[in-house]
């Protein structure tokens, strides 16, 4: 029963210290992005955002929705195979890419090359 | 620091570093080592052992050891994986450095498919995943078949790959960066080698820390598709009731997260022995020329990372709140949006910047500058994340019993 219990109390550790991760990952993806809503003029190149899960981009797009953060697209990278080689060259060229930090090390063999483009932001 | 056995080898292509810090039961990786179908000359075996014990696990295996050392940190003390990663790195005489698990079984072509994949990119830093088995009566390790521990009881057996290589949704997670890791010796110099930040003591660390700066520094990451090692259960193989540093909730290191992220390439705190190699000092290192900083054997003492009877867990100079990040300064906190540090945005610094004596402070300054209707979503989104992961767990936990069950009922 013990044993039961420690196995319990360690799942649930494990799990609060995932979520606990999640959350502080995603305030500090709404901050930033609200925070450079405020300092970027309306009509300038346009934002997308990666993420790593729908959960995520619902919640970001109820938040624009609402008008709490700037006008934005989405992408939601779930697998490799969601960012397609053909895509990361329009990137570069004219959006501001705003990618989590999350998304970026789950797929960063993929996402490190369009690092050293200029504007790639990982939050 | 002392030496209980030195490589005799002139110039091996492979040094094999493998650890023990007075916990390891069984060193059997030595007894596959022993049955490899290359020139026993082409690699060599280093031991470092962190404290002062000479284990006896070793000894039935003693005549594949080219160098044994120990340490001699003292026993108050807590184990730093990074400081033995990088005494192996310093008296490696081979071109191509392995830091691998020592209680793992390999087949006798693993030593070829490393110098092989090396022959083919030089420019890598390769991975070998491992397959891992849950079954209990595997121990004490009885050398069991390779068919045996990718058969039945194991967990990460997809087709007969790992998981982790098959994979394309998570792989830091589910590849196991710390069964083996290879390197070119004058590329981990180059970086140098593991970082020895007090954020990497005790069971969050990893050579993974050098796969990423080595990354960033230009190097391809491989992970071998067809060698692979093989693991089986032994007690306390999660690292339970371990001192933790910062991670991410599943064990890896926010430190070493931060470097991939933000492109670094050398470590936080560096070895002075690598120091030296790095600035072409030295090439090999000697008897007693392997550098441990005093400030190390104060900041690393048992008794200042406890909190009453508990681990003072992840402690660290660098704390996410609020979406800022917070750097601990001497003369008090700073924090700062994270997009700060991307050059196009460096121009609002001082716009942005916050500075406080304490944390407190800090705090309440920078709830000021959130605007209050964000700050009401968030504990909306802590609750949806709670029950979106926990369903996505459970969901997750379902399948694989599924799969488990169809698997056993198709088998038998």
């Amino acid at each position: 029963m013990k044993r039961l219990l420690n196995r319990f109390a360690t799942r649930w550790s494990q799990f609060r210290d995932e979520v606990v991760g999640l959350i502080r990952g995603f305030q500090l993806l709404i901050v930033n992005l609200a925070l450079i809503g405020n300092l970027r003029p309306a009509g300038l190149e346009p934002i997308t955002v990666i993420v790593d899960s729908l959960r995520e981009a619902a919640i970001l797009r109820l938040l624009w929705i609402v008008r709490l953060l700037p006008c934005h697209k989405i992408l939601v990278v779930r697998r490799t195979c969601d960012l397609s080689l053909s895509m990361q060259s329009d990137f570069g060229s004219e959006s501001l890419l705003i990618v989590t930090s999350r998304a970026f090390s789950k797929h960063y063999p993929l996402l490190a090359e369009l690092r050293h483009q200029r504007r790639l932001v990982v939050l | 620091m002392k030496v209980i056995k030195q490589s005799a080898h002139p110039s091996p292509k492979v040094s094999l570093i493998l650890l023990d810090w007075s916990v390891r039961e069984s060193f059997h990786l030595l007894h596959y080592l022993s049955k490899q179908d290359v020139d026993r000359d082409l690699f060599e075996v280093i031991i470092i052992e962190y404290y002062s014990r000479v284990s006896d696990a070793i000894r039935p295996f003693e005549d594949q050891v080219d160098s044994w050392l120990l340490l001699e940190v003292p026993e108050d003390c807590y184990y730093h994986k990074h400081l033995m990663y990088n005494a192996g790195i310093v008296v490696a005489k081979g071109d191509i450095c392995v830091i691998c698990d020592s209680d793992a079984m390999v087949k006798p072509g693993f030593i070829r498919s490393i110098i092989t994949e090396f022959e083919n990119h030089p420019n890598t830093v390769l991975h070998i995943d491992q397959f891992r088995n849950a079954r209990k009566d595997l121990y004490p390790f009885c050398y069991p078949d390779f068919s045996e521990v990718t058969g039945r009881g194991c967990i990460n057996n997809v087709g007969g790959k790992t998981r982790g290589v098959v994979d394309d949704k998570d792989l830091i997670h589910n590849r196991n960066y710390g069964a083996c890791m290879c390197a070119r010796r004058d590329a981990l110099i180059a970086i140098g080698g593991a970082d020895e930040h007090i954020d990497y003591l005790g069971h969050i660390c990893g050579p993974y820390d050098m796969t990423f700066r080595l990354v960033n520094s230009g190097h391809r990451e491989i992970w071998h598709q067809t060698e692979f090692m093989y693991h089986t259960w032994h007690p306390g193989q999660a690292g339970a009731d371990n001192y933790l540093g910062p991670h991410d909730g599943r064990h890896v290191s926010t430190t070493a997260l931060d470097a991939l992220i933000s492109g670094r390439i050398m470590p936080l705190d560096e070895n002075e022995s690598l120091r030296v190699l790095r600035m072409g000092e030295h090439q090999y290192g000697c008897d007693g020329e392997f550098n441990i900083s005093p400030n190390h054997l104060i900041a690393w003492k048992k008794a200042n990372l406890l909190e009453g009877k508990k681990w003072a867990a992840g402690n660290s100079s660098r704390k996410i709140w609020h979406g800022f990040v917070v750097d601990q300064m001497i003369d008090g906190f700073v924090a700062y949006p994270r997009f700060l540090e991307h050059p196009e945005f460096s121009r609002f610094k001082n716009q942005l910047e916050v500075h406080a004596a304490n944390e407190e402070r800090l705090n309440e300054r920078l709830d000021h500058l959130i605007p209050f209707r964000l700050r009401v979503v968030f504990p909306v989104v802590t609750v949806f994340t709670y029950l979106s992961r926990a369903l996505g767990l459970t969901s997750l936990y379902l399948q694989r019993r599924w799969g488990r069950f169809t698997h056993h009922g198709t088998q038998t």
